[in-house]
């Protein structure tokens, strides 16, 4: 990550953040610069233990009592690397702490909000749902009950007529009878004709004779 | 047409006061039957939407179940021929009789493919008016437009159809319905001018069961005109002589007990010690001049009026015997003989039993009406009762259809022939 405002150096050891400022010839070049990196490196907000690192040449300069006194380790940075002053931990303010609680609280109760209206949304989804597919279900029971009524009238109507034309069947099949003689209107008297298929009481008729000269009598 | 065709397609169509008998000649000896009734259901009822009825008005042999309360009946049943006679205007009447009539038509419709319609022949009472002729003409020429079922169609009175079933040329039928008797001679034709009509016929003997099951503590069933009917059928005896049936029926009150069962009912009619009354149904048909039938007529029971119908003059009073007698001799002289020759019974009223163990004082309807002719001195008569009277008309009608020429055309002059209906 980029480091700004001479940090040089951040890195977690364990449970502890630790920063490392760095004094460079460039901070002791730059009007008010020094004094802005060791401001930033007292206040060492967000870490556990701060450090100033510095040339052995810039280090002879530094008081190593102050930063002992403010709780900021100081590396004195040469062939090897020398810890001056060791860096005091520091402690993080009590009302972060509070504030992360109640943070934390807030992210449980926003969390429980989220599930319950999660259920009510499913709550208010089923019963949707289930109204669709009861006025579906009425519509479908009015369609069978239709469909049976039709059904139930166009099986009234066929059986009626097969009844109906059982009956003609049996009928024919009664009347079937031996042959007798009777006159066929229209022809001249004397001439019979076999009078199958007809019922019994065209049977020696006087009225077919009488009837079948309707129109030709004159 | 052929004369084979006439043999499949000849249509008959009887008109009866109480059914309409109908069907082609193919159905042999018996027609279809279905009472001559039309039922209009109350439209706005909940029942007559959730039945899913259609017609304004119902006909044929499912009319039974759609029947309202007993209420309604009477403001919604019709029946169009009860008297013989439709009045011209009455449009509910007519409705009906169009409605039966395609209702029988519609019955025996053919698939046949060289059927061109059928040649009917409809039977009307003979005491029909020329506009009953018309409007059946009417009728039948908008059920061919409708259906094309009729090809022609004729129109003749109902004794000369029973005179046609019963081979007889020359005779007397006397054919009695629900509302009337006719007494019609016949010469080859209705002599129309000697016919005598009577204002009584099966309606008249229900009505007099009706005040006896009253009279023997049945109120109730004494409403039920079709129960009333088929009481008077099932106990109902016609008496050799009234007043010594009475007698003897009251002496031996268990042997001329009348009981009778509704069939597929628990109802029971018994006329216990009023039994003897069962003789009057029969004698009332004949003769209501009878004195017994005085006390009746002092209760409420109608008496049979005289009453005039266009020119038609209907007999209330009159025995069946004085009938006979009044109508034959309206004939010429030398005709006499051969109508006396053959009489002929038609008709739902003239099929009475009678029992052998009463045969000493129960008779037929054929003996009785020559013991009326007898008292008044005509003898030697031939009087027959049609063996199946139901069904004589419907006969009659398909044996004129089948004989008459079909280029013999309808004449309103000599009322016969065939009015074309479609080629």
């Amino acid at each position: 990550m980029p480091l700004q405002g001479g940090l040089g150096l951040a890195f977690e050891k364990g449970d502890e953040r630790v920063a490392v400022f760095i004094i460079d010839e460039e901070a002791v070049k730059l009007r008010g610069e020094l004094i802005k990196r060791l401001m930033k490196a007292s206040r060492g907000e967000n870490f556990d233990l701060v450090y100033v690192a510095a040339p052995k040449l810039i280090a002879t300069v530094l008081d190593a009592s102050v930063f002992v006194e403010l709780g900021v380790g100081l590396l004195v940075v040469g062939e090897n690397v020398v810890e001056a002053a060791p860096a005091k931990k520091r402690s993080q303010p009590i009302i972060g702490e509070d504030l992360r609680r109640r943070l934390m609280r807030l992210e449980e109760r926003i969390d429980a909000l989220e599930a319950e209206e999660a259920r009510s949304e499913g709550v208010e989804s089923l019963t949707e749902r289930i109204t669709r597919l009861e006025l579906e279900v009425e519509a479908l029971k009015d369609n069978i009950s239709k469909s049976l009524r039709r059904l139930d009238a166009t099986l009234s109507g066929i059986l009626a007529k097969v009844n109906a034309l059982e009956e003609v069947l049996v009928s024919l099949k009664r009347v079937k009878m031996p042959a007798v003689s009777v006159k066929e209107p229209g022809l001249e008297p004397g001439v019979t004709v076999a009078d199958e298929g007809l019922p019994s009481f065209f049977k020696d008729n006087p009225w077919l004779k009488i009837l079948s000269s309707k129109g030709r009598e004159s | 047409m052929s004369e084979v065709y006439k043999r499949k397609y000849t249509f008959g169509e009887d008109y009866g006061t109480s059914d309409y008998k109908f069907g082609p000649i193919t159905l042999g000896e018996r027609p279809e039957v279905i009472e001559n009734r039309g039922y209009f259901p109350d439209t706005s009822s909940i029942m007559f939407k959730l039945m899913g009825v259609k017609k304004d008005v119902i006909v044929g042999k499912d009319l039974a179940v759609h029947l309202g309360s007993r209420e309604e009946l009477t403001s919604h049943l019709v029946y169009p021929m009860r008297k013989g006679v439709v009045d011209r205007g009455d449009e509910k009447a007519w409705k009906v009789i169009y409605e039966i009539t395609r209702y029988g038509l519609d019955f025996f419709r053919q698939s046949d493919p060289d059927f061109k319609g059928f040649y009917v022949c409809a039977a009307l009472s003979a005491i029909a008016p020329r506009y009953m002729y018309e409007k059946i003409f009417e009728i039948h020429r908008k059920i061919d437009e409708e259906t094309k079922l009729i090809k022609a169609v004729t129109i003749i009175p109902q004794p000369l159809a029973v005179a046609i079933a019963h081979k007889v040329p020359t005779c007397i039928v006397i054919e009695s319905g629900h509302g009337n008797t006719q007494v019609c001679p016949i010469s080859r034709y209705p002599v129309k001018g000697a016919m005598v009509v009577l204002n009584r016929g099966g309606s008249d003997a229900d009505a007099l069961t009706s005040q006896i099951l009253y009279d023997a503590g049945y109120s109730d069933i004494a409403k039920e005109e079709a129960l009333v009917r088929r009481i008077k059928e099932a106990l109902g005896l016609v008496p050799r002589k009234l007043d010594e049936a009475v007698e003897v029926a009251k002496q031996k009150p268990e042997l001329f007990r009348a009981k009778y069962r509704v069939p597929g009912t628990r109802i029971e009619v018994d006329l216990g010690k009023e039994s003897w009354a069962r003789f009057l149904i029969g004698e009332y048909v004949f003769n209501p001049k009878h004195e017994i039938f005085k006390s009746y007529f002092k209760r409420g029971m109608p008496k049979p009026k005289d009453v005039k119908v266009g020119e038609i003059l209907f007999r209330g009073m009159l025995d069946l015997g004085e009938s006979v007698i009044e109508s034959v001799e309206k004939c010429p002289i030398e005709l006499q003989p051969y109508l006396y020759g053959k009489v002929l019974l038609s008709g739902g009223n003239f099929h009475w039993r009678a029992p052998p163990q009463f045969r000493e004082v129960a008779v037929d309807s054929a003996t009785k009406l020559k013991l009326l002719l007898a008292e008044k001195g005509v003898e030697n008569v031939t009087v027959e009762v049609a063996p199946e009277p139901k069904f004589s008309v419907w006969r009659g009608c398909i044996i004129y259809g089948y004989a008459v020429p079909e280029d013999y055309t309808w004449s309103w002059d000599n009322m016969e022939g065939w009015l074309r209906i479609h080629d």
